[in-house]
């Protein structure tokens, strides 16, 4: 079974939005009501113990009841042969499939409101074809859907005790005591009985049961006496069972302390249970901001479960964290933003095969700028240093309002400008005019820095140009050439240029370097350019320390530097 | 390893042929519960067999194994999981899936009939011919045509058991073949290749005796062990079947329980001489309803106490016979209360629901209530069950109600001592039978299905008043199975 598409309308802050899904779904996004409000969404269709709540007022876009609340989310089923949950759904829905259309499923949930009651009540539907559901078959609160789907909502304030507690019984199934362990139990319930015969001949305890029963008695005078006694041995020693940490090689034992091993102990605890009890059924786990009280490192630990291994086959996420998402792959990324409205953009994250090796660099960075809205793309160390100190100086509030730097490093700008525009992040792109001589020729070159802008306008590329080098030119004199050729070109591309630049594409003269130089140098008694280019990212480091407020300023605002203040500033 | 611990392990498609008295509903009872005990999955299995009456056991017996497991009869598993359910989406919407049954008035010559009958009338009726199963072709048919149904079923069933296999007809093997193969569900199938009596409308053994034959793709397995008669009564039986004969065991004792009564012999004569057990409850067995009905009389002005358990208006297999059965028990048997009925018809009711219902049939129960009225309180009876009941379904229940004569069959007073027909008599198991030689024609061949479940129903003592083809008879298996005497099976006098 693949969850293929959720339409919500009128409901909450959604005014119509259509998501594309996947089985993996993160949801992320600054705005704080729209990610728990995507997830009451999906709680709304597959949960019994909300649904029965009915539809609020407050529950409709804009509080207005004369619109109807749709929530419908498209399955595809084509799997059936392979897929046991496939099966599941196929055995639970029956007659509501029809042969001309079985890969696809829909389940709609739709508000019926009742003015005079205030109260919209919930109507499901479901069925092959869109246009033409039928009435989901119900018994009471009880839709068949229920007997079909368990939602298992993972709050971010999960607690150990309280969820252990409330499992016991599942945990310690007794049915499941063989002979031998019916034996120990009578052994147990035998010592109890003793300890609680040691614990009532204590004399503090004496002293508090005599002072404590006239105390009360002060209150009502009847024949009862206030006795203490070990929880273990009136409800048996199941409740008086809590879990411990107990290293390997270490003979204490830990209370389960931290807050984040606590958590993922929960977590554990709760998949268990849920393939103990649900097995029949199709878990969809809805987990909320797991990251909070989470350490960085475990938030890792996490993400590895949630992606590579198969606990989770059916999760929604929301969340906040970078580092959940570092093992993200195959995964639909769901970026949730309101202009004056809620509006969502999904994306298929997949990493593909000649990106494998670099997976963990490529998903770091992106899971960053994912949190933000516009991100500017920028190719190596000494850039994002550079950039980073102007920004710092001149508006360091800039990842608050939304931006980020982003360093690209060896990875292609294309993965990343794909992944963050189908989310409707705004990419900004800074690159140099690099030429590239063409392997095995002479004087042949490639206009590598030009056709990497058209390539991510989706144009052709240039042809390569020819250049009259002497063979016995040396370094210096071929730089020279070579820069030469790069301001040619860019004035003979003039128009490329600046449609690159209406795309938010900001090619350089020729590079950082004699960007920087053209702007600052004759602030300088030195060579700037050959200073930068010579151990670059150390260098860059020495000279940032040299720019004053007046400086940077000077930068910000100069032609060069166009894209800082673009990806500053919101306009 | 027993026998039927191989049949638990086997996870297989399973075919089990059972002798009468081997407790085959328990063998297939306990196989189902085996599966699904510790099964967590989704999957359900399915439990079928021919009569409401054994459906219902099946379903009592196998109540704690949990929701959304399938206890019902055959048409009534193609009904509710086949033919309503995906009919539209096999053969369009011109067919509705609120049809109507009517097999014993709408009848027709071929399939296409049947479905054009179907499609206009939106009534499902049966072929001409007994031999053949419309609703099963219907079944195979939608099974074929629609891939939801398909999916469908191979979704939710992991097996099915099937009951009682050797009464079913050359469509429905068809079709569970279907299932087993096409569908890879895997079978269960337990039956009694001796037993099956309703060859007459329809019922075709021989898929059953090829299945243990061949094989076809089933693991076989025999259980001979008869937990119900006696050891004298087994050999007996045994030594009447080619298939059975190397079980007849020749030990040196004296038969005692099988008794062949030659010569002119009163019942007081039998038990004057201790060969019946006037403690123990006798049922005598006829295969002609007037003769056991004249036998009771005339036993009765003997001065004895028989009871005949007569053939009633509601035994004819119509849709509604067996709700409204129990409907004539709760008017006729005092201790047969409303909660009674729901519980033998399966219903799911609240007990307000339960006591509205109890209101309005308690006026049945009226003396002197007439016809008109009986026909009100089922009319009302339908709508509130949502269900129809066939006008050629009244008179009978409007006759049973308002005389006496049938009172015997639902009051539950019925004596120690009964006259009941042969036919009536199956799956029912007595102390003491007795039979008439007369009744089977065996010498030409015939009836030896039938003397099988005649002879097969007493626990403790069969007797059979002897005619000379039936001794003929007697003395061809003697001849057969090398016998020094008859006396080696059958004490006669």
């Amino acid at each position: 079974m693949i969850f293929e598409e959720l339409k919500i309308e009128n409901f909450r802050n959604f005014y119509c939005s259509e998501i594309s899904l996947s089985n993996k779904n993160v949801i992320f996004g600054l705005n704080d009501v729209g990610k728990t409000n995507f997830l009451y969404a999906l709680r709304f269709l597959f949960d019994k113990q909300l649904r029965k709540n009915g539809f609020k007022e407050s529950d409709f876009y804009q509080n207005d009841t004369s619109n109807q609340i749709r929530i419908t989310i498209k399955l595809n089923l084509s799997d059936f042969e392979e897929s046991t949950d496939t099966k599941k759904l196929v055995a639970g829905i029956k007659d509501a499939r029809i042969s001309d259309n079985l890969d696809e499923f829909y389940i709609r949930i739709v508000s019926d409101y009742n003015e005079s009651e205030g109260y919209g009540e919930p109507l499901l539907y479901w069925g092959s074809n869109e246009d033409n559901l039928i009435e989901v078959p119900s018994r009471g609160i009880s839709y068949a859907l229920d007997n079909i789907f368990k939602v298992v909502y993972i709050n971010p304030l999960i607690d150990l005790n309280t969820l252990f507690n409330k499992n016991k019984k599942v945990l310690f199934d007794k049915s499941e005591e063989n002979e031998d362990d019916k034996k120990l139990v009578n052994e147990i319930k035998e010592l109890t009985d003793k300890v609680n015969e040691k614990i009532s001949g204590m004399t503090t305890i004496k002293q508090f049961q005599s002072s404590i029963t006239d105390e009360y008695k002060t209150f009502r005078d009847e024949e009862v006496s206030i006795e203490l006694k070990s929880e273990m041995a009136i409800n048996g020693f199941y409740s008086d069972l809590i879990p411990y940490i107990k290293r390997n090689g270490d003979e204490n034992y830990y209370p389960t302390s931290g807050d984040g091993r606590k958590k993922l102990l929960s977590y554990s605890i709760l998949n268990f249970v849920n393939r103990k009890e649900h097995e029949d059924k199709i878990v969809i786990n809805l987990i909320e901001e797991p990251e909070n009280s989470l350490h960085r490192s475990m938030q890792i630990a996490l993400s590895k479960q949630l992606f590579i291994k198969d606990t989770y086959e059916y999760f929604f996420m929301s969340t906040h964290s970078p580092e959940l998402l570092y093992e993200m792959d195959n995964t639909k990324l769901i970026r949730i933003y309101s202009d004056d409205r809620i509006i969502c953009n999904s994306f298929l994250y997949n990493v593909e095969e000649r990106y494998r090796n670099v997976k963990r660099k490529l998903n770091k960075d992106l899971s960053s700028a994912l949190f933000s809205s516009r991100v500017l793309l920028v190719e190596g160390p000494s850039e994002r240093v550079f950039f980073e100190r102007i920004l710092d100086e001149i508006y360091p509030e800039y990842e608050l309002n939304g931006g980020f730097l982003l360093e690209v490093g060896g990875i292609y700008f294309s993965k990343y400008v794909d992944t963050l525009e189908n989310l409707g992040i705004t990419v900004l792109i800074k690159t140099d005019n690099d030429l590239k001589k063409r392997k095995g020729s002479e004087n042949e070159y490639e206009l590598l820095g030009i056709n990497r802008c058209l390539s991510l306008l989706g144009d052709s590329k240039l042809d390569n140009t020819y250049l009259d080098i002497p063979s016995n030119a040396s370094k210096k004199e071929i730089n020279t050439i070579l820069n030469d050729e790069k301001r040619r070109l860019l004035e003979k591309h003039e128009h490329e240029v600046s449609r690159f630049k209406e795309n938010m594409i900001y090619l350089s003269k020729i590079d950082l370097e004699h960007d920087i130089n053209n702007v600052i140098g004759e602030h300088f008694n030195y060579d700037i350019i050959k200073y930068l280019q010579d151990s670059k990212l150390y260098n860059m480091a020495e000279f940032i320390n040299e720019l004053d407020q007046e400086l940077c300023n000077v930068i910000f605002y100069s032609d060069e530097f166009e894209c800082l203040r673009e990806m500053a500033f919101d306009d | 390893m027993t026998e039927r611990e191989r049949i638990y392990q086997d996870s297989q498609n399973i075919v089990v042929s059972a002798g009468a008295g081997s407790g085959k509903t328990a063998l297939l009872i306990n196989k189902l519960k085996s599966e699904v005990r510790y099964d967590r999955t989704h999957y359900k299995v399915a439990a079928i067999t021919f009569t409401n009456k054994s459906a219902n056991e099946l379903k009592e017996r196998s109540r704690e194994t949990g929701k959304g497991n399938f206890f019902g009869t055959n048409d009534g598993f193609i009904e509710k999981e086949i033919i309503r359910p995906f009919i539209k989406d096999a053969l369009g919407d011109d067919f509705s899936q609120n049809f109507e049954t009517e097999y014993f008035k709408t009848k027709f010559s071929t399939f296409d009939d049947g479905l054009e009958i179907l499609k206009r009338e939106g009534i499902l009726g049966a072929y001409s011919n007994q031999k053949r199963n419309f609703k099963f072709n219907l079944a195979k048919k939608i099974l074929n045509d629609s891939n939801a149904c398909r999916q469908y079923i191979q979704a939710k069933y992991r097996m099915i058991f099937i009951d009682e296999y050797q009464d079913s007809d050359i469509d429905m093997h068809d079709f569970f073949m279907f299932i087993k193969d096409d569908l890879n569900i895997k079978l269960f199938i337990v039956g009694d290749p001796k037993q099956s009596i309703y060859v007459w409308r329809g019922a075709e053994p021989q898929n059953f005796k090829s299945l243990l034959e061949t094989g076809s793709g089933f693991n076989i397995y025999v259980l001979n062990e008869n937990f119900r008669c006696c050891f004298d009564i087994q050999n007996y039986s045994n030594s009447f079947f080619l298939e059975t004969q190397d079980q007849v065991k020749l030990e040196d004792h004296e038969v005692e329980d099988v008794i062949g009564v030659r010569n002119e012999c009163s019942l007081e004569g039998l038990y004057k001489r201790n060969l019946i057990d006037p403690e123990k409850e006798l049922v005598i067995l006829s295969w002609k309803r007037n003769y056991a009905e004249h036998i009771a009389n005339y036993l009765n002005e003997e001065g004895y106490n028989f009871t005949y358990i007569p053939r009633t208006p509601l035994d004819k297999n119509t849709k509604n016979s067996s709700m409204l059965i129990e409907l004539a028990k709760y008017v006729k048997n005092k201790r047969y209360s409303v909660y009674h009925l729901v519980n033998s018809l399966g219903l799911d009711l609240s007990h307000k629901e339960i006591s509205e219902m109890d209101d309005t049939i308690s006026g049945l129960k009226n003396t002197g209530v007439n016809k008109e009225e009986i026909i009100l309180i089922l009319d009302e009876l339908s709508n509130m069950l949502q269900i129809n009941f066939e006008e050629e379904e009244l008179g009978p229940f409007v006759s049973v109600i308002l005389t006496d004569e049938y009172d015997v069959a639902f009051n539950g007073q019925e004596n120690i001592n009964k006259v009941m027909t042969l036919h009536s008599s199956k799956g029912l198991e007595f102390q003491q039978v007795l039979i008439f030689a007369s009744d089977f024609k065996l010498f030409q061949d015939r009836d030896l299905n039938e003397h099988y479940v005649a002879s097969t129903r007493g626990k403790e003592k069969l007797i059979i008043m002897l005619n000379d083809n039936y001794i003929n008879y007697l003395e061809v298996i003697q001849s057969r199975l090398q016998l020094e005497s008859l006396n080696q099976l059958i004490k006669i006098i």
